[in-house]
């Protein structure tokens, strides 16, 4: 597992170790069942308070993506993929469409996006 | 390292010839004795006590077979110390923690013995323990491997390589870490201690010592539970292990010279698992037989098992590469 705070990042740095073990679950580095440092260690490592580690594993908790258990280290879940509904599809939908005209407004051109896409593609966990 | 261990068998002490003299001059001494004397009386003097008075009387061919069977035993004896020596020589390995397994079997087998005549069935009980560390043991050695290993080849972790110098060059924080916690840990330093302390407790009221021998070993073998965990930052690669997170091992990153993926045999090499020693090098780990090995530039070796060794030996030479360009 791989983490880093970086202080130009706008985001919080609860909000960046939760997107960034996110990304690694869904590339495949982390593995259902893999155990994830504790608060104190990702704490004393990064230089950063122990609350704002703790905060990020409880919303992962929420989300299913990791268990945590009293007395036990962080585990990455067996099934993090929540169930597949239509809600959820239909937000992914409207993200990706934000994110395409934020692109364009960037000039970012069609080819190039497409690039980007299939090059992020190719990075997630093969099935 | 593939022909390590090849022709320990091999490895005998020679003697001189010469040496085996007073042996055989001792036999035919005997043999012209016996030759000299038969037909044997009915009984013969077989014990001597402080006085020197004889004691106890037997039979002739008792004697016999004693001189016979304790020549043949200490013949064996030697042999096998001859073997045992020259092995220490060849293969120059020594494992701290495999004295704290011999510690845990002759606790249980004392115990066993000792305690057998109360009413409570103490040698089953070390029987029963003993086979679960057998069987964890070889479950873990049969469990197939490959499952922590399909998830990266070798290209996607050389990916990793490119993110760890941005990183560096970036001057931001971040942490690399990897962890192995087999099931047979959490078997062993659950169950062990559980039974020692049990037996701590009942053997209290008559042997206060040896239920104290009992606790520290059961504390002592609750220590790897937890597993071991490499961190790797910039300035530092960590080791930690246990439910303590006892620190094992801390290099800084400019001391590492050079950082190669190890293939290795657990019982060949280091004699089992856990925190190992040979004469080349300290070994980390819990599983498996892949790790990273790191040499110093003082021309240290260490070698630290990982399930995902590709990576973390990436990882730990982009770290090493990038704390000196950065």
């Amino acid at each position: 597992m791989l983490l880093t705070v970086n202080e130009n990042d706008s985001r919080p740095i609860y909000l960046q170790i939760i997107s960034q073990i996110r990304e690694q679950v869904s590339n495949g580095m982390l593995q259902p069942g893999d155990e994830l440092p504790s608060v104190r260690e990702t704490a004393d490592s990064l230089g950063i308070n122990m609350h704002t580690v703790r905060s990020a594993y409880l919303k992962l908790s929420e989300q299913g993506i990791i268990t945590l258990r009293l007395g036990r280290r962080a585990k990455i879940a067996r099934r993090h993929l929540p169930v597949r509904n239509a809600d959820l599809a239909a937000d992914i939908e409207l993200r990706l469409k934000e994110l395409f005209a934020d692109a364009t407004l960037a000039g970012i051109s069609k080819d190039d996006l497409r690039k980007l896409v299939n090059q992020k593609l190719a990075q997630l966990k093969r099935e | 390292m593939e022909n390590k261990g090849r022709g320990i068998m091999r490895t005998r002490l020679l003697h001189p010839w010469w040496t085996h003299l007073p042996a055989i001059a001792a036999l035919v001494v005997l043999i012209i004795y016996i030759a000299a004397n038969s037909p044997f009386p009915n009984n013969v003097p077989v014990h001597f006590n402080y006085g020197g008075e004889v004691d106890k009387y037997g039979s002739p061919w008792l004697v016999f077979g004693l001189v016979i069977g304790l020549s043949v035993f200490f013949i064996l004896l030697s042999s096998f110390l001859d073997e045992l020596w020259a092995r220490q020589e060849k293969k120059k390995t020594f494992n701290g923690l495999s004295l704290l397994d011999d510690v845990v079997v002759g606790v249980m087998v004392g115990t066993s013995l000792g305690v057998g005549s109360a009413a409570f069935p103490w040698n089953y009980l070390g029987l029963v323990c003993g086979s679960a560390v057998v069987l964890a043991i070889i479950l873990e050695i049969i469990r197939p491997y490959h499952i922590y290993r399909d998830n990266m080849v070798e290209q996607e972790a050389e990916a990793l390589k490119p993110e760890i110098v941005r990183r560096l060059k970036e001057n931001v924080p971040f942490v690399f870490w990897d962890s192995q916690n087999p099931f047979y840990i959490t078997l062993l330093s659950t169950l062990l201690p559980v039974v020692l302390l049990a037996s701590a407790v009942v053997s209290w009221f008559s042997e206060p010592w040896a239920s104290l021998v009992l606790v520290i070993v059961a504390l002592l073998l609750v220590m790897p539970y937890g597993g071991l965990r490499v961190i790797v930052t910039k300035q530092n690669i960590t080791i930690r292990f246990g439910i303590l997170g006892f620190k094992v091992l801390r290099l800084a990153t400019e001391e590492i010279a050079a950082v190669e993926t190890h293939q290795f045999s657990p019982l060949r090499d280091f004699g089992g698992y856990g925190i190992r020693f040979n004469r080349e090098m300290a070994a980390y780990y819990l599983r498996g037989t892949r790790g990273v090995k790191i040499t110093t530039v003082r021309g240290k070796k260490y070698l630290i098992g990982s399930d995902n060794t590709e990576r973390l030996a990436v990882v730990i030479s982009a770290v090493t590469q990038g704390s000196r360009a950065y």
